[in-house]
This record gives structure tokens, C-alpha cells and sequence, in this order.
């Protein structure tokens, strides 16, 4: 290990280890507005009723990375658990000149169990759906995704964080009479990588 | 309000827009980008078909939009036939064999409106201009399979660049399709004929005819049958087109209806059987984002049954299903079928099994 990662570590380790021992620093009422930019990964593609057709990182048919971009608003419920929405946009490229795009609205349930004021480690879950779209089909999916963020407080009201995790975008169908429409019932796995700015009030 | 029925009411507003939102969207989005296929870089028009040069070589031609292109892996030469601003490539047709073998293009002078600067030119297999051929002027448009359509004034003629028969008609051609050997022609009092592209018409008589056609099929392996698929609404007809002494005579009602749907004013078809005993008649119509198949067997009493279908098997009707593609011709001694595709290379399938196409390149 290079001597420069070595002193990061440790420098990382004597800020976040107090703040398990620390007292909470958010209270009920305290509120939060983040704004996310980053990239996408397609991690896999699987098709719940035709498992030969799934696709996983490096064989899905598209390009190796997107982007993402959203905005959130969150109210503390306790002094570690916040509840809002947020509002993304994800777009990436498929093997076609079509672009994929997938804009989520969603609830979002955040678990903040390391809160020192100058620190936060949040574990976030959202819940909701996306307008998906590619090409001339368009979609309202099902969408979930778990991330975990850690973030500074480079003020008492601004901060920076990181975001990683899974996002999970449904399509799903009802048996039709026309067609089984339920080989086409599949799941996309992202994995995000984002920078993440709050503002905490 | 109690408050179970303020809790009722935003899921079931919420139920209304997702059933609303996805109404229409059965095609798949992520069945679509796991079907999808690499972008060849090459925007095919047409494949003309394969045919020998004088070397004994047998290569395959193909219009793209720039140029008609020769694949293969053999020594011999050959010129690609480029678009000029003079000379803008539009249709092209492919005579392997025979004395007047040869590749056959129509051309138009950019920016001209006068229809003498529409011509039908002819080269040799080695993509060299054949100035014996001359040029013919006013030429409205060529057929993959050898048929064209001169418009001069109130004169309407139509060619065979195959046999070099010409013959004059009474009608406008205003829409033209084609399959294997034949041309459904719609003429612009709405009648249609066919003809076979040697020039001669099986039915000399022509018919009433049908609006808002969009796919044509020669079927029939003993005796001469087609279908045509007419669009109305949202929904695509299939009828069937037999000749009746020296009429033909066009189903009134479809016999049967498409089952996906497809933007083009064109629906690409091939037919097949699945094996050589079968007495199944298999006619395959490429959608935008799937390939239906009408199957034709006897009932008990010997009527014909009607059955459509979606495919959703693997090879071919997995690998091209998102294709756009643009034309397709059927090799009458093999059965194999050649499958080109806009912007997803030209493709070799063999109908009867699932295995992946083979690419020509």
C-alpha cells in the first residue's frame, strides 16, 4: 500500500471512528436538499420468465457507462431516519442509436446511523416509478434502488458526499391474449456512482 | 371523506396512470435492447443477390446508400458503382444469369425535377458501365427482382430487364410491390394486377382492387396464389389474391390479422414450408419489433386454416427482431433465406430451425 493511501485511511479513520461514539447531531424537523450528478453502470439485465436471455456486466447490450442526475428533499422524522422524494434522470447508450432514459419519481426513506455534524454515513432506500423510454417504446416501471453515502460537511450547511448502490428498474406484464407478453418481464440493475451536494437546514 | 377512502383514492390514481402510460407499450423495452444488434456502419438498401463474375467467382451485390457494393472473398475485380451528383443511385436489380446478365440501376441528377434525368443504366458483373445497354429516361422506378416502370407523358410502360420485353399500359402504376418472381402493381383507379418479372401476367384481366395496401406474398407451390395485407385502422388484414381463369380474385374479408404492428407503409415477408414433407404453408412477416407468422393447413374438409402467430423462438426471430429491414429473398433450390437489414448487415437464415443467422460479409 502506498504511503499517500495509507495516510488517507487513517486520516479518514480519525474522523468517522468518534462518530459512532458521538451524540445525534440532526433533530426532528431538520431538512436536507441534495443534488446528484455521476455515472451508471449496467450491471444486469434478467428476464424473469426466460432466464437464457439474461445479460450480466460486459454482454449486455449496451454502452459501458451512463449518466445520472437528480435532485431530492428530505425532512427528518427522528434524529436518524428522513423521509422525502427525489426526481432523477438516467440516460445511457444501447448498441443502437437509440438512447435508454429512465425518470424516476420516488420516495426516499434515509437510515443515518453515523452523524457527527461534520460527518454522515446515510444508507438511503427509494421506492416508486420511472418513465422509462427507448426508441418508440415508452414505459411506467416499478423502480427501487439502495445506495450508501457518505458525505462531509465542508460548512455547518453544505456537504459533499459520494453515493454508490444498486437501482432496480422493473418491466412487467400481464399474460395477454395477443402475445406472451411475459418473456418480456425483465429487471435492470444499475450500479450509480455519484457526487452528491446537500444543503441541510 | 373517511379515511380509508382518502387512502383508496391516490392508489387507485396511481393504478389508472400505470395502466394508462403502458397501454400500448407491449413490445418490451428491455426485450428490445437485449435483442438489438451492433450497427454494421453500412446503410443497406437492398440486397440484390449473388451471382458468378467471369472468373467463375460468386459473389454477392448489394445497394447501399452510396454505392452498389460487391462482398466476397474472391481474387476478382470490381468497380463500385458510387452515386454521382449526377447520378444518384436509387433502385437496383441484379440479372445473374443469362444474356443479359448484368447489375441494373436507376439513377436521378440531384435537385432535377425533369423526369428525362430519371434513367435506368446497365453495368457488368465487374461493376463496369455496359454502353451497349444505352440509357432509358423517365423512369419512375426499378424492382429489386428485374421489373421497371416507365412514365412518359400519358405513356405508361412496363419493362423486364431479365427478358427485355416491354409492354404498354392502359393504367398509371401508382404503387408497386414485390415478391419472389412477381409485382403486385396498384394502378391509380385502385384496380391491381400481377405480373412475373419476365414480363408476362398471369392474370391479364387485373381486378378490383384493395386500399391501403402494405405487404404482398406469392404462395402456392402447385398453383399460383399470393396474399396481401391491406392496413385499416390499426389493425393489418390478410387476404388472399387466387387467379380465377384469367381473373384475379381478392378475398373481401381477411382471412386472417397480423398481430403486431409496424410503422412502415411496407411490411417485408418470406414464405416457407418447414419441411419437405410438410403441407404447412409458412408466410413470415417482419414487424417493427417482431416476426408474426401465418401458418396455412387443411381442416378436416381441406378449407384452408388461417393461424398467426408472434414468434418468439430463438435465431433469426430473436437476432433481427428490432431490425428495420429492407428486403428479403428467398433462394428457390436451397430454401435459405437472405434477410437485409437497414443498419444490422445482411443476414442468412435457414426458417425451418432456430439456429443464429449467419452474417455476409
Amino acid at each position: 500500500m502506498k504511503k499517500s493511501t495509507f495516510i488517507i485511511i487513517v486520516l479518514l479513520a480519525i474522523a468517522v471512528v468518534p462518530a459512532f461514539c458521538a451524540a445525534g447531531y440532526y433533530e426532528t424537523g431538520d431538512q436536507v436538499f441534495s443534488f446528484r450528478a455521476g455515472v451508471e453502470f449496467p450491471a444486469f439485465l434478467s428476464f424473469l420468465n426466460d432466464p437464457s436471455r439474461n445479460q450480466s456486466w460486459g454482454e449486455m447490450h449496451m454502452q459501458k457507462v451512463g449518466g445520472i442526475a437528480s435532485i431530492s428533499y428530505q425532512g427528518y422524522l427522528t434524529q436518524n431516519l428522513a423521509l422525502g422524494g427525489e426526481l432523477g434522470y438516467q440516460f445511457i447508450n444501447s448498441l443502437t442509436p437509440s438512447l435508454y432514459t429512465a425518470v424516476p419519481i420516488t420516495a426516499k426513506l434515509t437510515y443515518v446511523p453515523v452523524q457527527t455534524g461534520l460527518f454522515d454515513l446515510a444508507f438511503s432506500a427509494n421506492l416508486g416509478f420511472a418513465f422509462i423510454k427507448y426508441g418508440e417504446g415508452k414505459y411506467l416501471a416499478p423502480y427501487a434502488s439502495a445506495t450508501i453515502q457518505p458525505s462531509f460537511y465542508i460548512t455547518d450547511s453544505w456537504g459533499i458526499g459520494i453515493e454508490a448502490g444498486v437501482m432496480a428498474t422493473a418491466e412487467l406484464y400481464t399474460k395477454s391474449a395477443t402475445y406472451d407478453k411475459h418473456r418480456n418481464n425483465a429487471i435492470l440493475g444499475m450500479v450509480p456512482l455519484a457526487v452528491v451536494v446537500s444543503y441541510r437546514h | 371523506m373517511k379515511r380509508t377512502t382518502l387512502i383508496l383514492i391516490p392508489i387507485l390514481l396511481a393504478a389508472m396512470l400505470l395502466c394508462s402510460c403502458n397501454a400500448d407499450a407491449q413490445d418490451g423495452i428491455y426485450s428490445a435492447i437485449a435483442d438489438s444488434t451492433l450497427d454494421s456502419g453500412t446503410k443497406v438498401k437492398a440486397y440484390l443477390g449473388s451471382a458468378e463474375d467471369s472468373h467463375g467467382e460468386v459473389y454477392n451485390y448489394v445497394l447501399t446508400d452510396s454505392a452498389v457494393i460487391r462482398l466476397g472473398t474472391g481474387s476478382g475485380s470490381f468497380t463500385q458503382i458510387q452515386s454521382t451528383k449526377d447520378a444518384l443511385l436509387d433502385e437496383a436489380a441484379l440479372v445473374s444469369n443469362g444474356s443479359n446478365k448484368g447489375i441494373y440501376v436507376t439513377v436521378h441528377k440531384a435537385g432535377s425535377s425533369d423526369p428525362s434525368d430519371s434513367r435506368l443504366l446497365k453495368y457488368n458483373l465487374e461493376g463496369n458501365l455496359d454502353t451497349s445497354f444505352g440509357s432509358k429516361t423517365h423512369v419512375k422506378w426499378l424492382t429489386t427482382n428485374g421489373m421497371y416502370y416507365i412514365e412518359d407523358g400519358s405513356e405508361y410502360t412496363l419493362g423486364s430487364v431479365s427478358s427485355s420485353s416491354e409492354q404498354t399500359l392502359a393504367k398509371k402504376i401508382t404503387q408497386v410491390f414485390e415478391s419472389e418472381n412477381y409485382i403486385l402493381a396498384r394502378f391509380e383507379d385502385g384496380s391491381i394486377n400481377v405480373y412475373l418479372n419476365d414480363g408476362s401476367t398471369p392474370a391479364p384481366d387485373g381486378t378490383a382492387g384493395i386500399a391501403n395496401i402494405v405487404g404482398f406474398q406469392v404462395i402456392g407451390n402447385t398453383t399460383l396464389e399470393f396474399l396481401v395485407v391491406a392496413k385499416s385502422g390499426s389493425s393489418y388484414g390478410i387476404h388472399t389474391l387466387t387467379i380465377d381463369g384469367t381473373n384475379l380474385k381478392l378475398s373481401s374479408d381477411a382471412v386472417a390479422s397480423l398481430k403486431s404492428s409496424s410503422s412502415s407503409d411496407r411490411i417485408q415477408s418470406f414464405h416457407h414450408l418447414t419441411g419437405a414433407t410438410d403441407s404447412v404453408d409458412h408466410v413470415v412477416f417482419k414487424m417493427d419489433n417482431y416476426f408474426d407468422q401465418l401458418d396455412i393447413a387443411k381442416d378436416s374438409t381441406g378449407e384452408p386454416k388461417y393461424t398467426v402467430t408472434t414468434l418468439n423462438t430463438a435465431g433469426y426471430a430473436s437476432k433481427l427482431r428490432t431490425s428495420l429491414v429492407v428486403n428479403i429473398i428467398v433462394d428457390d433450390v436451397t430454401g435459405i433465406v437472405t434477410i437485409a437489414t437497414y443498419s444490422n448487415s445482411i443476414w442468412q437464415i435457414d426458417p425451418t430451425n432456430n439456429i443464429d443467422p449467419i452474417e455476409i460479409k
